[in-house]
């Protein structure tokens, strides 16, 4: 589905990522790894250093750190804040929304919107796009988009395919309307059939958590996880990325009439630096136009992925320039999407630790 | 059949992994791991246009195997 969005931008994005460090190294007893195979995976796969939460650590402890960031440093008015979404897979309860708890912890206004929306790795692009449609109504005129997820919470620790590269995190995208007649551009795809591909079996109604839930079994590749722990079919998923996201940029590219070459970065969602590497070279970019570094130094923390390697990979440059930039996420639903749009100018982008 | 064993050899990028034939039981080869059976459906993927399954890997114990269950996808 193409949609097009006009007059909107982004003025601001500040990262939140935990202070915690976890490398490659001191987990590998968990995973039968053959030294020779562990080195592999970590120079092909990215397998080096992540961040994840302590204990008890929430999405939303992250995203009220981050605004009280934002607030303290005059950044940002409590008062001008019109619409707060928050897209997360790891809500602090199932009621009340999240999004609520953070708006009542700094006492914001009754006259505004907020939303919680559960959404993966496509989470930052379905994001955005909710904040350009609020935008379009009078009363909006500026929105704070985050996206925060403690997914560490949920692999478990012997699971070798999620456990070695999941990392936390949570970003915070001041969107607002724009004077300048840009036009943005995306490309949003869904498919349901394979909706089990990425997937937690227990914490919902379907299957309530229990003791039952909790057991740690062995998969039939030697896996160890519960049915409270997510679980990826990783070749179905590898082969979706393949397969799926190459024609989408492709065909995006063509609606929003731009080559590759007209676009500055591709900033794609972090699963691990093989696949964004196949990606690049599926899509005859050069490499160094799609960074894939943010697994390896920080870990892959599902929809906050794009904004952290924006913050990571972008810094000073989108404060003081303006660059177009392919954004894609692909993921939990399976849902992929990606848009096209000019970024910079902003008045911060920067990241701390939580 | 050698273009696949010449690329199923590739795969393991290492000068001591040779002389494979059809009937290799792949998952003895020295280094052979869920990595390696990840690039494997890459090499499908692209070289053939098929998606290999890890059940599919799973079920197979020669190259061969692998070799006909991705002709039969073909």
């Amino acid at each position: 589905m193409n949609l097009t969005f006009k007059n909107k931008e982004i003025t601001g994005i500040l990262t939140v990522l935990p202070s915690k460090e976890v490398r490659f190294e001191d987990e590998m007893e968990n995973y039968p790894f053959s030294v020779e195979t562990s080195l592999k995976l970590k120079t092909i796969m990215g397998f080096e250093k992540r961040r994840i939460v302590e204990d008890g650590v929430c999405a939303s402890d992250l995203c009220i750190f981050g605004l009280s960031y934002l607030f303290d440093n005059k950044l940002l008015n409590k008062e001008d804040i019109d619409a707060l979404i928050l897209v997360t897979q790891t809500p602090d309860y199932i009621v009340p929304p999240t999004s609520n708890i953070i708006q009542g912890r700094f006492g914001l206004k009754e006259d505004m919107i907020c939303m919680d929306i559960n959404q993966g790795c496509t989470g930052f692009v379905l994001g955005l796009m909710q904040a350009f449609l609020l935008l379009d109504q009078e009363s909006i005129h500026k929105v704070v988009l985050m996206n925060a997820d403690v997914l560490s919470r949920k692999v478990s620790r012997k699971d070798r395919n999620s456990n070695p590269l999941i990392g936390d995190g949570a970003s915070i995208t001041i969107v607002e309307r724009s004077e300048i007649n840009n036009m943005i551009y995306a490309n949003i795809k869904m498919d349901g059939k394979r909706a089990f591909a990425i997937h937690i079996p227990a914490g919902g109604a379907r299957k309530p958590s229990c003791p039952e839930t909790a057991i740690v079994e062995m998969d039939d590749i030697g896996n160890m996880r519960s049915q409270d722990n997510l679980v990826m079919k990783g070749d179905e998923v590898f082969l979706f990325a393949q397969k799926d996201v190459p024609p989408m940029i492709v065909s995006l590219l063509d609606f929003s009439n731009q080559t590759k070459d007209m676009v500055d970065y591709f900033m794609f969602h972090q699963p691990n630096k093989f696949m964004l590497n196949k990606l690049a070279d599926k899509l005859g970019i050069p490499r160094d136009k799609m960074p894939s570094n943010v697994v390896e130094n920080l870990g892959n923390s599902s929809g906050v992925s794009i904004p952290i390697s924006m913050t990571y990979n972008l810094g000073n440059r989108l404060i003081n320039e303006r660059l177009n930039l392919c954004l894609a996420g692909f993921g939990a639903g399976l849902n992929w999407a990606s848009m096209i749009l000019e970024v910079g100018n902003l008045n911060f982008n920067g990241m701390i630790f939580f | 059949m050698d273009k696949f064993i010449e690329k199923f050899t590739e795969l393991f990028d290492n000068a001591d992994i040779k002389d494979l034939n059809e009937s290799t039981h792949f998952k003895e080869i020295d280094g052979w791991c869920s990595l390696i059976a990840l690039f494997l459906i890459s090499m499908a993927d692209e070289e053939y246009n098929v998606s290999l399954k890890r059940d599919d890997i799973l079920k197979a114990s020669t190259i061969g195997d692998i070799y006909h269950i991705i002709q039969n996808m073909t």
